[in-house]
């Protein structure tokens, strides 16, 4: 069998033979989705508490999340003593995380310990930052969509986290989860 | 900004349809929508680093974006993993393999050969571009396609494998 008698043989087994073509809405709407993501501040699953956080910057006087967005470059020399983040929409649709996204997306992203759970907030103790100015503890607000957020679990104090945040806010989909979630580990040793 | 979305719309339907089939020929339709989401992104945000053509470029990103997909699966049902269900994927239809015999020959080989025949047959690449999807240099993919067809020919001439009906049409092997 010479080459293209092979590549015919092949070719008659290909399974996207029977690939039916995308509608034109179906198309129109990958498309759509597709540059709707494109800016950071629309489209975007999660939001900044941005009234919040001018009052936290000014009160706190420290590096606080209303300077998060793409800021990784100037960071201040001193820790902030706190970050606070939104844990975000849960009417995210989800990709499947990848290193590479998560290197491009994430401008925070730290490994820290539940230290307390309270009013619609995890409260965390920074163990590791991975990307972005060092802080003691950072706090997540879930209030609204705990539920979702947490998947169903809530987190418990003690429990170990990997979380990595954009925008001011937690990224879920599997860039953030409990420091065990097999391949969360490896993703952001790849990603940082 | 309306420049960079004449642009992408100009040329995202073909690279659409591209990338669909080469990964309704790798995987799942639930991941494969998914992971083409992923890549159209990519796409998007890199507009302005698309070669030209641009699809080898796109399957190098899908390729990708795929290993990641199939990492990750191994990780479901975890913290923050039920977003996912928020805003299930519309199924495509799940493709019938017109050959499910030649399809199992390809499983038999080594990925690296399988992956290296379908650019070739179903993706349709010379070696210059299979050598951009993989990230490999023009020679490489030359011998890997190379090999990868001796080896494809070897699994076919088997007398006991498990398709049973392929022939080839040379008969003999070395």
């Amino acid at each position: 069998m010479n080459d293209s008698e092979l590549r015919e043989q092949l070719r008659a087994a290909d399974p996207a033979n029977e690939l039916t073509p995308l509608a034109p809405d179906q198309l129109d709407r990958l498309m759509e989705d597709t540059m709707a993501q494109s800016s950071p501040t629309s489209g975007s699953r999660w939001r900044i508490l941005v009234a919040a956080a001018a009052v936290l910057a000014v009160g706190g006087g420290a590096w606080l999340f209303g300077s998060l967005p793409g800021t990784q470059q100037q960071a201040p020399a001193t820790p902030a003593a706190a970050i606070r983040l939104t844990a975000g929409s849960a009417m995210a649709k989800c990709i499947p995380p990848q290193a590479a996204t998560l290197a491009a997306e994430a401008d925070y992203a730290f490994a820290g310990t539940v230290t307390a759970v309270s009013d619609g907030v995890v409260t965390f103790q920074v163990s590791k930052t991975y990307r972005g100015a060092p802080a003691e503890r950072v706090e997540i607000a879930v209030a609204g969509h705990s539920e979702s957020l947490m998947g169903g679990a809530s987190p418990t104090v003690g429990g170990q986290y990997l979380i990595a945040a954009t925008h001011g806010a937690a990224m879920g989909c599997g860039y953030s989860g409990t420091a065990d979630t097999p391949g969360l580990a490896e993703l952001f040793a790849q990603a940082f | 900004m309306d420049e960079r979305r004449q642009r992408f719309e100009q040329l995202a339907p073909a690279l659409i349809g591209d990338v669909r089939r080469f990964l309704a020929r790798r995987t799942d339709p639930a991941t494969a929508e998914d992971v083409l989401a992923e890549t159209l992104l990519v796409c998007w945000r890199r507009l302005d680093d698309l070669p030209d053509p641009p699809t080898p470029w796109a399957y190098g990103v899908a390729r990708n974006c795929l290993a990641n997909a199939e990492r990750s699966h191994r990780r479901r049902g975890r913290l923050f993993a039920r977003l996912a269900v928020v805003d299930p994927p519309r199924p495509i239809p799940a493709p019938e393999p017109a050959d499910v015999d030649l399809i199992a020959v390809l499983d038999r080989l080594r990925p690296v050969d399988a992956e290296v025949l379908r650019l070739w047959a179903w993706e349709d690449l010379g070696p210059s571009e299979i050598a951009e999807v993989l990230q490999i240099s023009v020679n490489a993919a030359n011998l890997r396609l190379h090999r990868a067809r001796a080896r494809l020919r070897d699994e076919l001439g088997k007398p006991d494998q498990a398709s049973g009906h392929i022939e080839t049409t040379g008969g003999s092997r070395q």
